[in-house]
C-alpha cells in the first residue's frame, strides 16, 4: 500500500507538470509556442533577412515572432524562397525533410532550446506552416534502444 | 493487438514488484493523465473526423483519418475511440510519419512492415549521433555520423538493396540542395558498406558500427560541408 501511495504522488506530481506544460501547445513527442507566448517571451522586430541570417541566435527570437505573425513564408518555396533569405538551417524537427533555424541556444544547464520549425506541404516543396518549437529534453523511446 | 502486448510488457517488467490489481490502478491513472495531458487535441482530431465511433469500419477509418503535426499521435488513441483493438496488421499505419518525400511514400507503400523498421532505426540512429556529438544538426560531423548509422543498422534488418532504396528515396527531397544531398548519399554508402563488412564476418552491432564511423570520421573518409570539431582535436 505504501508503494501505492508513494507512486500516487509522483503520478500526481506528474499531472501537475503536465498540466503545466498545456499552457504551451503540445502533443506527444512536441511542444510549440503559441504565437502570444512568444511575442511575451521574445518580442517583436521586424523580419530582416541579412539581420536574420548574421544575427547569432539570441537575436532571431523577436523577428521569428515577425515571421509568424505576418505569415511572411505561407505558401513560399522552401528552397528558393526560406532558405535564400534564412540561409542554411541549423537543426531540423522529426525528419531532415523538416527545417528548424535555432532562436534561443541551450541554456548553461542545456535544459531548453527554441527553434523555428518550417513546415512543408506534402509535396515538401512549399511552406504549410510556421511553428515555434521546443528543442529540449526528449528521453529516447525504449524502443527505440 | 498492440494493448495485449503492452500490458505484457509491462506485467512482464513490473511483476516482482506489483500485483496485477495495482498494475490495474496504476495503469487507469496514468491513462488519466495522459488523457488529461493530450487528451482534448485528440478528441477534438477524432470529432472532427466525423468518424462514428462503435461501428466496424471505424478503426480502419481512424486509423487512415487526415493528420497533421499536432495530431500525428493521435492516430495510437484510435483503439479507444473505436472502443477496440488495433489489428496487427495495421501497426504499419505509423510507417506514415511527417515529412516524407514522395518516393518514400510511394515505397512504403510497397513495404509497409519494413518502412516501421526504417523508422525506428532512424530514431536508433538519431539519438546515438546526437548522444555522441550534442550538436546542430545540419551538416556537420552528427549529421554525417546519423546517417552513416541509419544506413548501417538499415543494412542489417533490410538487406543492402531494401536499405539503399530507402536512403535513396528519404533524399529524393526536392527541397533540399545539391550539396547536402551529395553529402547524406556519400555517408549513407559509407553506411552500407560498413554494415555489409560488419554482416560479413557476422559480427553486426551497434557500438562496432559506431567505432567504424568515428574512424572515417577521423580519418576523412565521411562528407562533412560544416564541421564543427576542429581538425586538430580529433575525436
Amino acid at each position: 500500500m505504501r508503494k501505492i501511495i508513494a507512486t500516487y504522488l509522483v503520478l500526481a506530481f506528474l499531472s501537475f507538470v503536465c498540466a503545466k506544460q498545456l499552457m504551451a501547445e503540445t502533443y506527444f513527442k512536441a511542444i510549440f509556442l503559441t504565437p502570444e507566448r512568444a511575442l511575451e517571451k521574445w518580442g517583436r522586430r521586424p523580419f530582416n533577412s541579412e539581420e536574420f541570417k548574421n544575427s547569432s541566435s539570441t537575436k532571431r527570437g523577436a523577428m521569428a515572432v515577425d515571421i509568424i505573425l505576418t505569415k511572411h513564408f505561407l505558401g513560399k518555396s522552401i528552397l528558393a524562397d526560406v532558405r535564400r533569405e534564412l540561409g542554411t538551417p541549423d537543426n531540423y524537427f522529426f525528419s531532415d525533410t523538416i527545417i528548424a533555424y535555432e532562436i534561443e541556444p541551450p541554456n548553461k544547464n542545456e535544459e531548453e532550446s527554441w527553434e523555428l520549425v518550417f513546415i512543408p506541404d506534402k509535396t515538401l516543396k512549399f511552406v504549410k506552416e510556421v511553428k515555434i518549437h521546443k528543442r529540449c529534453c526528449y528521453s529516447q523511446p525504449s524502443w527505440a534502444k | 493487438m498492440i494493448e495485449v502486448r503492452n500490458n505484457r510488457y509491462l506485467v512482464a517488467k513490473y511483476n516482482s514488484q506489483y500485483t496485477i490489481d495495482q498494475m490495474v490502478f496504476l495503469n487507469l491513472f496514468f491513462s488519466l493523465i495522459v488523457s488529461v495531458s493530450f487528451g482534448n487535441t485528440c478528441s477534438k482530431w477524432f470529432k472532427d473526423t466525423k468518424i462514428k465511433s462503435k461501428t466496424k469500419d471505424c478503426e480502419q477509418k481512424c486509423l487512415l483519418a487526415e493528420v497533421d503535426f499536432s495530431t500525428f499521435l493521435c492516430r495510437l488513441e484510435c483503439v479507444n475511440h473505436c472502443a477496440g483493438y488495433i489489428k496487427e496488421q495495421n501497426i504499419s499505419i505509423y510507417a506514415y510519419y511527417p515529412g516524407l518525400t514522395p518516393k518514400e511514400l510511394a515505397l512504403i507503400e510497397k513495404h509497409n512492415k519494413e518502412a516501421v523498421i526504417v523508422f525506428i532505426q532512424k530514431e536508433v540512429a538519431e539519438f546515438k549521433a546526437h548522444n555522441i556529438f550534442n550538436q546542430n544538426r545540419m551538416n556537420g560531423e552528427e549529421d554525417a555520423i546519423r546517417h552513416y548509422l541509419w544506413a548501417g543498422l538499415l543494412v542489417n534488418h533490410l538487406g543492402p538493396e531494401l536499405a539503399k532504396n530507402f536512403l535513396d528515396a528519404h533524399e529524393a527531397n526536392p527541397s533540399q540542395p545539391e550539396d547536402e544531398k551529395s553529402m547524406d548519399l556519400a555517408n549513407n554508402r559509407a553506411g552500407i558498406l560498413a554494415g555489409q563488412k560488419l554482416m560479413n564476418e557476422k559480427s553486426f552491432n551497434l557500438d562496432k558500427l559506431v567505432e567504424m564511423g568515428l574512424s572515417e570520421l577521423n580519418n576523412g573518409s565521411l562528407s562533412v560541408l560544416k564541421p564543427q570539431i576542429p581538425k586538430e582535436s580529433p575525436l
